[in-house]
């Protein structure tokens, strides 16, 4: 009789221990999302269909169309390079804290901390980002109908109600959310594609712009048009079989919106999306129909918006994990009692998109403000700390395996690879702002750069058990394994938990 | 063991080592122990360890391992239970039938299995602690339990050393011979003080589907208290020992 044959047939006698393991992330409503809905919410944060259009007219007004192709095709590789190290970690263990519980386990609190407001600040800003560019394209959309959404009036509006409806989607349970963002990004995509495929009328008219980098933007371009493919690992405890359907949408992301980012761009090349950028350029005024710049900016707006609930609901996720980790208040990692959502952290996070997003427009109706900085300030400051959040992922996966023992090559060089194109993004952008005299940009970033020692000191003097408790996942409960089969203890955050038998640590 | 593969074809079909590796990979996780590391499992079945690694990962995500706390290592999920040919619905719950026996005597109560000639404990009584239980399942001799084993497999074991750790443990082959075919005639094996001062216990058979003793329920208690002769509670442990299959 094999060890295995024991210990199944012993199984059905053991008992089941008087406190059983549970895993901290229980109150989210667990094993809910499909493959397709987790990969929904990584491509929608993504925004494709809007990318589809600003990347080949950034190419266009570069004028560098053949290099821009293969540059995007190169990025793809080095944000999959990233990916890569990242299903490191979804292989291995689900959390709802993303990119910044997977610092966790690799490179201890501080660095987990500078990666978890990293993540916040670039969740927010972008979710902002996109809120605005969406508002905008509801509002001219709804100016091509007759409706007037001029002056702060009309601003405050649309985002009213563009923010109770998101908000309502996301509080409404995971899956709805989930389903929402799936059917509005859908929706985009083939708005985008049916419009790149129309044949051009006349030649697309665009001024150069005379910049001397023109590629190196492309590529940053398209490189920041791919991050937020790791939005899914904020959904693992939530999803079905969640090892193998976020690590394959961690992977694919990248792969599918760089394709995408690659036909638009080809498309363009080709001489076959005059009528898209023209539309979006120039609106009615170049003779094109009002219905086909309705569509265009319909598409637009649903990716944003996709986009915006996305980034909103990841952030959710994020800051409850920091919740229930008691690193912010306990309060944020209240969980809606039906529908299994965060409704706090929710609240919270949208509210703040929101606010910021409605500033931007606000700021960008009233000549007096430099509002092109200010869109600009904000779009830097995501970038930076996507990039910051990347590059210590990288390292942590490395640190990760070492420490399980599970280190191979690939995932080494991958490792190294992703962390110096992370660095050399990183110092390029720091340069970028150091040239402009961006005083406002360099004291965030800096603010950004030092917030996990900070932070850590404030823990460490206020909550020290807090920093114990960092990092919860997704841990197996009692109810997943084989009774009898396993040892119990306690673990750092005092909690029942599977660990190492006497017997195999002896070994 | 029967095993039903239809779980494992996802495995990929175009791979059909990899079935055969994952099973060793289970099998090498049982044999070292709740947190086995990656290495050790490699190591163990000879596996080249990017494949071990990778596998190990796919069984985790299917549910037939888990991930220890730390994530250093490996335990048994409760899938494997799949894997086994006898199926679930078949095998009565032991506890149940151990705890109504509990529920009735005031000693302690155990289930031990003979699968492989080998004594191992199933249940054990969480209200009374059982003292060298190393000693109760090497030396076979020197117990209830381990003489309904003997009784039982007689043929394939060789005694050779017949430690003695009480005045009362047999130590002689004739006497153990005789206390053995009272054994098999009675169909209970008794002990007093023998591994043990003040230590005494029954084990009656539990049998498995052909009939054949594949394990037993045994009372331990203190000599004096329990008497191992006691008809009520030999009854009560003969019907409850009916109502259990153990496959051996």
């Amino acid at each position: 009789m094999s060890a295995l044959e024991h210990a199944i047939t012993a199984s059905f006698a053991a008992r089941e221990p008087e406190r059983p393991a549970l895993s901290p992330l229980r109150a989210l409503g667990r094993r809910q999302l499909s493959g397709v809905e987790v990969f929904a919410q990584s491509v929608a944060t993504t925004a494709p269909a809007a990318s589809m259009v600003i990347l080949p007219l950034t190419m266009l007004t570069h004028e560098t169309m053949l290099a821009g192709v293969l540059t995007i095709l190169a990025a793809t590789i080095v944000v999959s390079l990233i990916a890569f190290c990242v299903s490191q970690f979804t292989r291995r263990f689900s959390s709802s804290g993303g990119l910044y519980s997977f610092a966790v386990k690799g490179s201890g609190p501080r660095g987990a901390l500078t990666v978890g407001a990293a993540m916040l600040c670039k969740y927010c800003a972008s979710g902002a980002m996109t809120l605005y560019f969406g508002g905008q394209a509801v509002r001219t959309v709804l100016h091509e109908l007759g409706v007037p959404t001029g002056g702060i009036l009309g601003i405050a509006a649309v985002h009213g109600v563009i923010a109770a409806a998101m908000l309502g989607c996301l509080l409404r349970g995971v899956r709805f959310a989930a389903t929402a963002i799936l059917v509005v990004e859908v929706c985009s995509l083939l708005f985008i594609t049916a419009l790149l495929v129309f044949p051009s009328s006349g030649p697309v008219e665009i001024e150069p712009s005379g910049a001397p980098n023109g590629l190196m933007i492309v590529a940053l371009g398209a490189m920041f048009s791919l991050a937020g493919f790791e939005s899914a690992t904020f959904f693992a405890p939530e999803a079905k079989r969640p090892l193998v359907n976020v690590t394959r949408t961690v992977l694919l992301t990248p792969i599918i919106c760089g394709a995408l980012f690659t036909f638009a761009a080809w498309a363009v090349w080709s001489g076959r999306g005059g009528v898209l950028v023209d539309a979006y350029q120039h609106g009615t005024s170049t003779g094109i129909d009002a219905w086909l710049v309705v569509a265009l900016n319909l598409g637009l707006s649903f990716s944003w918006l996709a986009s915006a609930m996305a980034s909103s609901n990841a952030a959710s996720r994020l800051l409850y994990t920091m919740g229930v980790e008691n690193v912010v208040t306990r309060r944020v990692a209240r969980v809606h009692r039906v529908f299994r959502t965060p409704h706090v952290a929710l609240w919270i996070v949208v509210g703040l998109v929101v606010g910021l997003g409605s500033l931007l427009a606000i700021a960008a109706g009233i000549p007096i403000f430099d509002n092109f900085r200010f869109l600009d300030d904000v779009r830097l400051l995501a970038r930076a700390a996507v990039i910051v959040g990347y590059a210590v992922a990288s390292v942590a996966a490395v640190a990760f395996l070492r420490r399980i023992g599970e280190l191979t090559t690939p995932v080494v060089c991958a490792g190294v690879l992703a962390c110096a194109s992370g660095t050399a993004i990183l110092a390029n952008l720091l340069f970028t702002v150091g040239v402009q005299q961006n005083i406002t940009l360099l004291v965030m970033l800096g603010l950004l750069g030092a917030s996990g020692l900070a932070w850590r000191a404030v823990l460490h003097h206020r909550r020290p058990r807090s920093l114990d408790a960092v990092g919860v996942f997704d841990s197996a409960e009692s109810h997943d394994v084989l009774p009898g089969a396993v040892t119990y203890g306690e673990n750092s955050r005092g909690a029942v938990a599977l660990v190492k038998s006497p017997a195999s640590e002896s070994r | 063991m029967a095993l039903r593969t239809a779980r494992t074809h996802e495995l990929g079909g175009h791979e059909p080592r990899a079935v055969q590796k994952a099973l060793a990979l289970l099998e090498a996780v049982a044999r070292l122990g709740s947190g086995a590391t990656a290495k050790e499992i490699a190591h163990a079945t000879s596996t080249p360890p990017a494949t071990a690694y990778r596998l190990l990962n796919i069984l985790v995500a299917d549910g037939f391992l888990v991930r220890i706390d730390d994530l250093s290592g490996f335990a048994l999920g409760r899938r494997t239970r799949e894997l086994a040919g006898a199926a679930p619905s078949t095998e009565v719950d032991y506890s149940q039938v151990i705890d109504t026996v509990r529920g009735r005597t005031r000693f302690g109560v155990y289930l031990a299995t003979y699968a492989g000639d080998r004594i191992r404990l199933l249940d054990r009584d969480p209200d009374h602690e059982l003292t060298g239980e190393t000693a109760l399942t090497t030396h076979v001799h020197a117990s209830a339990i381990g003489k309904l084993l003997l009784a039982n497999r007689a043929d394939g074991n060789s005694l050779a050393d017949l430690r003695k750790f009480t005045s009362h443990t047999i130590v002689d082959l004739a006497d153990l011979a005789i206390e053995l075919s009272r054994i098999r005639a009675t169909d209970v094996a008794t002990e007093r003080d023998e591994i043990k001062m003040g230590r005494s216990a029954v084990a009656v058979p539990v049998r498995d589907d052909t009939g054949g003793v594949s394990g037993c329920i045994a009372v331990i208690g203190r000599t004096g208290r329990l008497d191992p002769e006691d008809p009520e509670l030999l009854d009560l442990l003969r019907s409850s020992a009916s109502q259990i299959t153990l496959c051996g």
